[in-house]
């Protein structure tokens, strides 16, 4: 269960853009703000979604692709300390903007009460959703809900169906 | 996965399975050979190896951590969690300093040794078919810690006993009068002993098992550092995507050029096969699934196209159900002349796709020969069966090709990762990329539309009972449905075990009774579902029984107490009725109940709803479960499982189908196959009957097959007889949109 250290993540984003140099030059370079640091990739097209720049490009895969079309939130991270879904923003736009996602959680003290309850709670199970989950909810306590005011603001989707427990969790945030 | 019902009988263990060997920095190893649990009669038909090489190892480090490595793939069950908690009750060691992992997929552990089943996840066997080995294991473990510090000291192991310490580190010492080492410091000397005997189990009462222990898995899952297998990332890898025949069952006939900017286009397919599907190799994965959709493919179509449709497959059903040849599942006494069944019904349900939260995705590495080394290829993949991934590798790649498989986390699973497909295309484009490592991830609308799903099924009850005793008097149930094992080879003739699961062995004492299995011919690809048959043909009986106990004017539960003869079963269903405040419902609410024994595990579930008089929509409040599920690991890993099968279970009553129109998939994302939120989660409230002196049942499944039948029998007591919903879903043109 060991992730991946960044050291890996940026060696495999410089060995990305040296197979494919042509395409590299060819892109435009774009400097995000994730998680208080400010990382420069480059990309084909401005259009693709800031999803796949965080997995894809800085290795940040603790952000998930479920759906790709807005619906179950496992995308989403915190732009400006707004969730928003990162597989429907076009990295382009995230430019200038700071950027949470699940990574940065344990630097920020609402993220770190989250993930306190949901240790405390036994939330996951496979855990695929929790980083959307957790994220959306930060979102919530970050526009001044509390308790299970925090669950009406979250839609997201667990297969594993885990929402007695985030209700549960949240209850104490 | 399979529909192993059937119990897993003892796993014996031998000596000559008993191996150690000494662990990098000074620890101990010792493994277990694990012979899959010998599974007789039906499951044996269904092709599970009677036994395989499977090897599980404990490690005692030097630094006083075990780690325990899992045969079984975590998926969310928490099967991790308690398996460690068996292995460190044997040991006496303190929770803090366990540790799990998967178990690597080598020679060295049996993997690539095992047969084309091998390991696997599924059944709700996880912890019955692995524990006994790794117990085992663990008890020899600590016979050869206590022997080492024996030998040290020239005393008799029976001079030696073991203490925890009570502060941290919390580390397990062997003590002999003034004399104290701890295990890590004896683990080196204890990896040079010979094996001896099999250390007799359960000489120590127990401290985890049974306890709630916090998940070993859940601090990596709200950090982001939990890995699945779409998060691999290697150096200079690269990503892929794939397109599939848009109709189920078409293949390649023409392909257009490499798309820009893509830096491989390759043709994917079965074995020996015309290739179904196109791969495109990018720079990102966004580059890889925008370039699969842009790439031109002329797509043959199937002569079945007009056949896999949904109105023409509900309509040969209703044909096979009236004149098909049915193959007898049960018969009970059965005899011709009966009086005409009080209650005759007929149940539809549709087929479902798996929907795992984490889509379908595997890595693979490939390199080539080079002078004497063999080609070396590597696969990571979130699978249920990491044996056959390494099969399904190994018949990919050139002979004497070097396979190694690294099972990750997976994101859920629930049967669907068993499967082959999506490891086979990874190792094709792997093999197109020599050198370079290539993740391969299915869109989301790639995954809903080429699922192996749910059979589809059409089920006619016809019974009557008496009213003095509520006995029945009658039964007959003839299902409809196509067969995932005669999909994959089975007889056609033979009665499918999984298919008629729940319905020829329900809980009831059923004479006369018949059970009779009609094969669907459809061609849509079926596979396991969480629960398999049992998500079928729970839905059928046990509504017929709410539609029964109303013929005969009896209470729902009094009615099925009266036909039920297991004491375990009757135990269950009178602790529901307190549980659930039975006969009490909220104001404008109703409540329904249902019960199934399966897996090893008894379960009655009590659903509580209303209905929106303007809308029609359905609100569950609350669903009551008491599980007896034998001897108990963890209860909590119990009610998360209750828990979250409830809240899918809801799902599929309210809302989830596939649907095809000639052959193609209609529901390719979330939007259109709904799952509940959590704004749609009721209370879920559990009570475990503890039986620790029963063996361990199955948990993953056994919540699935009541919730349907419990909200159908609450919304008809509650709209009337007549406003039954007998097809699921109740919603089928149910959407769900961006909120
Ligand atoms: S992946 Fe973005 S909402 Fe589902
Ligand atoms: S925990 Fe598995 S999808 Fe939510």
């Amino acid at each position: 269960m060991a992730s991946e250290s960044s050291n890996s993540t940026a060696r495999n984003t410089a060995s990305t853009g040296s197979t494919s140099t042509t395409k590299a030059s060819a892109g435009t370079a774009l400097t995000l703000t994730v998680n208080g640091v400010n990382r420069t990739i480059t990309v084909a097209n401005t259009s693709m979604p800031l999803l796949w720049a965080l997995r894809d490009l800085l290795g940040l895969t603790g952000t998930k692709y479920g759906c790709g079309i807005e619906i179950c939130g496992a995308c989403t991270v915190l732009v400006n300390n707004q969730p928003e879904k990162s597989c429907d923003m076009d990295v382009g736009s995230a430019v200038g903007k700071s950027i949470m996602t699940i990574e940065g959680l344990a630097a920020d003290v609402d993220g770190q009460k989250a993930q306190a309850a949901w240790v405390a709670s036994q939330v996951p199970q496979c855990g695929y959703c929790q980083s959307g989950m957790l994220m959306a909810a930060v979102g919530a306590m970050k526009a001044g809900h509390h308790g299970t005011s925090i669950m009406s603001e979250m839609s997201n989707l667990c297969a594993c169906g885990t929402y007695q427990r985030i209700r549960k969790a949240v209850s104490s945030l | 996965m399979g529909a192993m019902n059937n119990e897993a009988s003892e796993v014996s263990v031998t000596r000559r399975d008993f191996l150690v060997r000494a662990a990098a920095g000074g620890g101990l190893m010792v493994g277990m050979q694990l012979p899959l649990a010998r599974l007789t009669g039906e499951a044996l038909a269904q092709s599970v190896p009677v036994q395989s090489s499977v090897t599980a190892w404990i490690t005692v480090g030097s630094d006083d951590l075990i780690t325990v490595q899992i045969p079984g793939s975590e998926m969310g069950q928490g099967i991790m969690t308690g398996l460690s908690q068996i292995v460190a009750d044997e040991l006496r060691v303190d929770w803090s300093r366990v540790r799990a992992r998967h178990a690597p997929v080598d020679a060295v552990h049996g993997g690539a040794n095992a047969s084309a089943w091998g390991r696997f996840t599924g059944g709700s066997l996880g912890i019955r078919l692995f524990s006994p080995g790794l117990r085992q294991a663990a008890a020899n473990a600590r016979t050869l810690l206590i022997q080492a510090a024996a030998n040290t000291w020239s005393v008799s192991p029976s001079a030696c006993s073991l203490v925890v310490s009570p502060t941290a580190p919390f580390v397990t010492s062997v003590v002999s009068g003034a004399k104290k080492l701890s295990y890590g410091a004896l683990a080196s000397a204890a990896a040079q002993l010979a094996p001896g005997a099999n250390t007799p189990v359960g000489q120590y009462p127990a401290a985890l098992v049974g306890a709630s222990v916090p998940r070993v898995d859940i601090p990596d899952k709200v950090t982001g550092a939990a890995q699945f297998g779409i998060d691999v990332t290697l150096p200079g890898m690269v990503f892929a995507s794939v397109r599939h025949a848009p109709v189920v069952g078409g293949t390649v006939s023409a392909v257009g050029t490499k798309p820009a900017g893509a830096l491989a286009l390759v043709k994917v397919g079965p074995v020996g096969g015309p290739s179904n599907g196109v791969a495109v190799v990018a720079a990102t994965t966004w580059d890889a699934i925008s370039a699969a959709r842009s790439v031109s493919v002329n797509w043959t179509t199937p002569t079945s196209a007009a056949a896999n449709d949904s109105v023409a497959i509900a309509a040969r059903a209703a044909v096979l159900m009236a004149s098909g040849t049915p193959v007898v599942a049960l018969n009970n006494n059965w005899v011709s002349g009966l009086p005409t069944p009080a209650v005759s019904a007929t149940y539809a349900l549709p087929y479902l796709a798996h929907a795992t939260m984490e889509p379908l995705n595997c890595t693979v590495r490939y390199t080539p020969a080079s002078g004497a080394t063999p080609p070396l290829c590597e696969v990571w993949a979130p699978t249920q069966g990491p044996d056959a991934t390494a099969a399904t590798a190994a018949a990919l790649c050139p002979a004497g090709s070097t396979v190694r498989v690294v099972n990750t986390l997976l994101g859920s699973g629930f049967g669907r990762k068993y499967e082959q497909d999506y490891i086979r295309e990874a190792v094709q484009v792997g093999l197109a990329m020599p050198g370079v490592p290539v993740k391969l991830t299915w869109s989301r609308e790639e995954d809903f539309a080429n699922d192996q799903y749910r059979p589809m099924a059409l089920s006619f009850i016809a019974a009557t009972a008496e009213p003095a005793h509520g006995r029945i008097t009658q039964w007959r149930n003839r299902i409809v449905t196509p067969s995932i094992a005669v999909q994959r080879g089975a007889s056609a003739t033979a009665v499918d075990s999984s298919a008629v699961d729940g319905a020829a062995n329900t809980p009831y004492r059923l004479s006369p009774a018949l059970i009779e299995q009609v094969l669907h011919d459809a061609t849509i690809p079926v596979g396991y579902w969480r629960s398999v048959g049992m998500s079928i043909n729970t839905f059928a009986v046990e509504s017929a029984m709410d539609e029964l106990a109303l013929s005969i004017g009896w209470d729902p539960i009094q009615f099925r107490l009266a036909n039920l003869t297991d004491t375990r079963m009757m135990a269950v269903l009178n602790a529901l009725k307190t549980l659930s405040a039975w006969g009490a419902p909220g104001k404008g609410r109703a409540q329904g109940v249902a019960i199934a024994a399966g897996f090893g595990s008894y379960m009655g579930q009590v659903a509580e709803l209303s209905v929106n008089a303007t809308t029609g929509a359905v609100s569950v409040y609350r669903v009551s479960t008491v599980v007896d599920c034998g001897m108990v690991i963890n209860p909590d890993l119990i009610r998360a499982q209750i828990e979250g099968a409830v809240a899918q279970g809801i799902a599929t009553t309210l809302y989830m189908q596939q649907t095809f129109v000639k052959g193609v998939a209609q529901a390719t994302n979330f939007n259109r196959y709904r799952l509940i939120r959590g704004s749609e989660m009721p209370v879920v409230d559990v009570q475990i009957i503890a039986g620790q002196g029963n063996p361990i049942g199955g948990i993953g499944e056994v919540g699935i097959p009541c919730v349907a039948p419990a909200i159908a029998n609450a919304y008809a007591r509650l709209l009337g007889a007549s406003a039954r919903k007998r097809s699921l879903p109740f919603f089928p043109g149910s959407t769900l949109s961006d909120g």
